[in-house]
């Protein structure tokens, strides 16, 4: 082990000395970062600050470390404290420039706004007007220079319209991104600005002709999965972020050079004795409330995501049925994307109220509505609509059953919905189903003209309810019912 | 035609059958009380449960809740706050809160969630007390920063006054970032405005103006190892520790807050589930209720409607059945013969079969009877208030009639006493005896006892032909009168013996004071000596002798008895006093003329000496006193020479 980080280092180093020795300034770029919680033998904030540490030590100032944003939420602390932790480890990261993603909007755009009073670093958000002001979001900059002394970078950051579908409903304007670019592009340059670098989202790549990335000198995409460089288009593209350990490291040899950037790996890096210390005092401070137990599994649970957005799990069984049992109703569901954990957990693993803060780290409440055999159908039809891109909507039900078939068309998959045995009545039944749903996230539309309910039930958490759920029951013991039964055809 | 019983076992009597409807409705009774009794006790112990253990916790949690938001806004405040005053009134409250709240949590019950809560409570204890001495030190940090940011811009402002063009186009824009810098906290605008100041700086490096003694004292101020840049970057390590303390502080806030919740929640489902459950069981009580009721009505409605099929309606078609007289075999088959209706129409069936048998039997008697007392002997007639109204043929004929209607038409002897007897009850009394009919010469008893004819008292009167018994009666009173006197009879001489002296003056007492009598008291002179001479047997043959011949002047109701061993008493009825004395010397006179031989008798014969005493003499008081006197004079007589009498006359003569 010991040779291992030795190696990696030298390793490190020199390519540093090879790399750096001559750099007018270099970026350090991801996004999505690992959550404080992490096992500390995976790729860990304390080591991603290590790097960025190392790659500053004797060119301060010529490094910048760029964060390409969804970090903030969700992760196991959100539910608390709305990301607040993440921009003080940030902030002893001493993250140059944070570019705002859609997950920063998780908990709603004020929130973000107090973050942002928080943070040490500028939060750059380009093509977002709040509807209430028609101004772009409190604490953010539209764009923003930063000077390494040999080259000044001007930063934007653009955003896919699909945010007023995700996190927010129809809460923000979305400035066209072409125009922006080119505007914002200009606005900089004039600024003096060497460089323009756009960071965005892959939603946004997705849809822009390369045209569109012209006058820029960098494109950095925020993307979870592997981290990679497209050399193929001008400007490079830099994809990046997600907890695997690696990052970007994009040099330019002066103020005139062209952008060339490598992926670097932080896995096995020294970890940051600040940020460690930071993440350090977190755990101490809240491992009264993080290690709780709550019970021993009988059965696994596999929380990642082929597995929940794509079928019937047993960890949304386990949260539907705590849905339902806590706010007794005859169904319930819950979007697959709510659930973040992305991991698997054995036979006898110790459930913890940590394990079920990042399997749910919105901070949902829950509501009870009532819904006609129709809604339950256009739920359903929307839940099996996007399967195959993996969509956060598919749903884990809970009370009843349903058999599709994903052979055939989107909105036209639901084969037979049941109710203890027999076809939905010609009736309403009582729902319970977290606020996300209700206000529309992922287009859940038959809801949103639903009325909420004001009660004591709604004012939990829903990791509280699964976690009371959980503590309830002796052996944790969830089964695959068949209560999502797929009939595709092989 | 009487019926055979049927076999009946327990469980088909009608008691079995209502009683088995009562003890069911008693259940019901029984069951509604125990399950009132079983929800009472239910209820009582859910609302002590309630008030003693849940409701408190609920309040604790709710106080708790309230105290931690409070805590929330004090926790804030003390972020925020920019004096040590303040921060110190704000600690304070705090601590009063954060005692408060461990005050709650003690009332809450021992449990893995309180003991979790106090767990958080002692860790945000400690925090807090971190964080305020943290703010503390960030209050003393931006007080010096205000300080020193005062201190360069009034010095800079002086230096600008007096100094050159040069030295404010140094001075103004590094004045301008000082003034921005007193609203900036944001590292990156803190790092930028250094930036900017450094370039102005290097941009004048060589300007000696910025190498005189103040403005190289100004510069340390601001750039120096410990000028304001340092002071600000150190009060931003305070405010990134301040802010990392607060989100800490906030977390394990917010986990209490949770955990509260929690337990009311869980309290408040645990009350709201035993109050459904006690909801549930009311409406499952309400429904027993309603069934038992339901049940209970029904039951009495079925044994209303039971009782009326086989005892109300039984018991009517009974009484009509018996009210007509009849009930048959076909009539018995509206019955269960295996009840007590049933038993009591079958006995009843029974009983008219029998009564039916009987009464053609009696009616069988009657008409025999009746033809019997018709046509036979007995002479009968109802009487009723004087009218004869039944009467046998026999009857007139005994007064030569054929019929007779009134009692007056009978002889008076009867009518009177029929009349005078009038109703006898009980038993038959004989109200005439020995009737004796001239026409046909025989003797009757008339008797009379009550009973009832068409329904009324009548009497029933009869005459006994007791012509024979009379007959026999007489003979059977002369031979009981002779028995009688037999037995009274002395066994030698035939006449009474002393038995009868005492009820012959007994009877003598009893007679009417016009009935006169007289005693002659008679004694065999010298009879010892003659038994001595002759023996006994001639004493009895003399004895006998006398005795007849005394016997002999007995009439009608004269008694002569013998009441000594050689005495006689003769009773003479309705004779004169010259009459008994005659009686008397004619005694005396055939015993003489017996001639019954007594060689040692002066007479040479057996002679008597009489006394003779008549009632009507002055000094007989009573019966016996005759006797006395009569006996007085027989010693007389016996004295006088004997063989005479001595009579009242003789008597005064002697005394005379």
């Amino acid at each position: 082990m010991k040779e291992r980080v030795l190696f990696t280092v030298s390793l490190i180093l020199s390519s540093m000395f090879c790399s750096f020795h001559s750099m007018a300034a270099s970026l350090v770029f991801t996004s999505n970062l690992p959550d404080i919680l992490i096992a500390p033998e995976k790729p860990n904030l304390s080591r991603l600050a290590g790097f960025v540490s190392e790659l500053r030590q004797g060119n301060d100032g010529k490094v910048l470390f760029i964060h390409g944003g969804d970090s903030l939420f969700p992760n196991a602390l959100s539910n608390y404290d709305s990301g607040a932790h993440m921009i003080d480890v940030l902030n002893h990261m001493q993250v140059n420039l944070f570019a705002v993603n859609q997950r920063e909007f998780a908990n709603g755009i004020d929130q973000l706004t107090l973050r942002s009073s928080e943070a040490s670093f500028p939060m750059v958000l380009s093509n977002l007007l709040d509807k209430r002001t028609n101004e772009p979001v409190e604490g953010t900059f539209s764009h923003y220079l930063l000077d390494t002394g040999d080259v000044r970078f001007g930063f934007i950051t653009i955003l896919d319209t699909s945010i007023n579908l995700t996190y927010l409903q129809g809460e923000v304007s979305v400035l066209n991104v072409v125009d922006s670019i080119q505007q914002l592009d200009k606005t900089l340059r004039e600024e003096g600005a060497d460089k323009v670098i756009l960071i965005t989202e892959n939603d946004v790549i997705k849809k822009l002709d390369d045209s569109a990335y012209e006058p820029l000198d960098l494109v950095l995409v925020a993307k979870e999965g592997d981290d990679y460089i497209d050399t193929r288009s001008t400007p490079i593209k830099v994809f990046s972020g997600g907890h695997d350990g690696d990052l970007a490291v994009i040099d330019f040899k002066d103020k005139h050079a062209h952008a060339s950037g490598r992926i670097a790996s932080y896995r096995d890096n020294q970890e940051s004795q600040s940020v460690d210390q930071t993440v350090q005092r977190y755990i101490d401070r809240l491992n009264i409330i993080l290690e709780y137990e709550l019970g021993v599994l009988a059965s696994p649970l596999n929380s990642l995501r082929e597995n929940i957005r794509t079928k019937e799990a047993a960890i949304g069984n386990l949260f539907a049925d705590s849905m339902r049992d806590y706010a007794k109703t005859e169904l319930a569901v819950i979007n697959s994307g709510s659930i973040r954990g992305y991991r698997e957990y054995p036979v006898g693993q110790i459930l913890k109220r940590s394990h079920i803060n990042r399997e749910l780290p919105f901070g949902d409440h829950i509501h009870t509505i009532e819904v006609s055999t129709d809604e339950i159908h256009a739920m359903m039809e929307n839940s099996l609509s996007k399967v195959d891109v993996l969509s956060g909507r598919f749903l884990q039900i809970s009370g009843f059953n349903v058999s599709y078939d994903l052979s055939r068309q989107p909105f036209d998959r639901v084969l037979e919905i049941n109710v203890a045995g027999k076809p939905l009545e010609e009736r309403h039944y009582t729902l319970s189903l977290s606020g996300y749903l209700l206000k529309g996230g992922d287009e859940y539309g038959m809801f949103k003209d639903k009325s909420e309910s004001y009660t004591l039930k709604e004012t939990r958490l829903l990791w509280t309810i699964v976690s009371d759920y959980i503590e309830r029951q002796e052996n944790v013991n969830v089964a695959l019912d068949g209560r999502l039964e797929d009939l595709t055809p092989e | 035609m009487k019926f055979e019983s049927l076999p009946k076992h327990f469980f088909h009597s009608l008691k079995f059958k209502m009683l088995v409807g009562f003890v069911l409705m008693f259940a019901c009774i029984g069951m509604m009380n125990w399950i009132s009794m079983d929800r009472l006790q239910t209820f009582e112990n859910t609302i002590v449960h309630n008030t003693q253990e849940q409701l408190p916790i609920m309040e604790a949690a709710s106080i708790i809740q309230i105290q931690v938001a409070s805590l929330s806004g004090l926790m804030t405040q003390m972020a925020e706050s920019d004096s040590q005053a303040e921060l110190r009134i704000v600690s304070a409250e705090i601590n009063h809160l954060l005692k408060g709240l461990a005050q709650q949590l003690e009332r809450l019950s021992d449990s893995k969630s309180t003991e979790h809560l106090l767990a958080i409570l002692m860790k945000l204890t400690k925090s807090l007390e971190t964080t305020s001495h943290i703010q503390n030190q960030h209050i003393i940090k931006s007080q010096q920063v205000a300080k020193n940011i005062k201190f360069i811009l009034s010095n800079s402002l002086d230096s600008m006054e007096y100094g050159s063009l040069l030295h404010r186009q140094i001075w103004i824009p590094i004045s301008k970032e000082i003034s921005l810098l007193s609203s900036s906290t944001k590292l990156f605008e803190i790092s930028a405005a250094e930036k900017k100041i450094k370039r102005i700086i290097a941009k004048h490096k060589a300007s000696k103006h910025l190498l005189e003694a103040d403005d190289q004292a100004l510069l340390q101020q601001i750039m120096g190892d410990v000028g304001l840049f340092y002071q600000l970057k150190v009060r931003e390590e305070k405010r990134k520790e301040l802010s990392s303390i607060t989100t800490q502080n906030q977390i394990l806030l917010d986990g209490m807050t949770e955990d509260s919740l929690r337990l009311f929640d869980q309290k408040s489902q645990e009350v709201q589930t035993k109050a459904s459950e006690l909801i549930s069981t009311i409406e499952q009580t309400r429904f027993n209720y309603f069934v038992i009721i339901v049940f209970g009505l029904i039951l009495f409605v079925l044994s209303l409607l039971y009782l009326k099929e086989i005892l109300f309606s039984r018991l009517i078609m009974l009484s009509n059945l018996i009210r007509s007289g009849n009930l048959n075999k076909y009539d018995l088959q509206n019955f269960d013969l295996k009840n007590e209706i049933g038993d009591i129409a079958f006995q009843l069936s029974n009983y008219l079969t029998t009564i039916d048998s009987q009464r053609n039997q009696l009616k069988q008697a009657s008409e025999q009877l009746a033809n019997v007392i018709k046509f036979s002997k007995l002479r009968i007639a109802i009487v009723q208030d004087e009218q004869i109204v039944y009467h046998n043929q026999s009857f007139p004929r005994l007064f030569d009639r054929t019929e007779m209607r009134n009692v007056g038409e009978l002889p008076a002897e009867i009518s009177k006493a029929i009349t005078r007897n009038g109703l006898i009850r009980h038993t038959s009394s004989i109200i005439l005896k020995s009737f004796y009919s001239e026409s046909w010469q025989r003797w009757f008893d008339v008797s009379s006892v009550t009973i009832l004819w068409e329904g009324k008292e009548s009497s029933l009167i009869s005459l006994v032909d007791v012509t024979d018994r009379e007959n026999a009666a007489k003979e059977f009173k002369e031979t009981i009168s002779l028995v009688e006197k037999e037995s009274q009879k002395d066994a030698l001489t035939g006449l009474y013996n002393r038995k009868i002296y005492a009820s012959t003056l007994d009877l003598l007492e009893q007679q009417s004071a016009d009935e006169s009598f007289a005693m002659l008291v008679c004694d065999i002179d010298n009879f010892k000596a003659y038994n001595d001479s002759y023996g006994h047997q001639s004493g009895d043959d003399a004895l006998r002798a006398v005795a007849q011949t005394i016997a002999s002047f007995c009439q009608h109701k004269d008694v002569a008895l013998r009441y000594g061993g050689e005495e006689f008493l003769l009773v003479l009825f309705d004779r004169s006093p010259e009459g008994a004395s005659d009686i008397a010397q004619r005694i005396i006179n055939q015993v003489h003329d017996l001639n019954i031989i007594h060689k040692t008798s002066e007479f040479q014969r057996v002679t008597v000496s009489i006394g003779v005493a008549i009632k009507d003499e002055p000094t007989v008081t009573h019966p016996r006193a005759c006797f006395e006197l009569a006996d007085q004079r027989l010693y007389i007589a016996k004295r006088s020479g004997r063989n005479q009498l001595i009579d009242q006359s003789t008597s005064l003569e002697l005394e005379g």
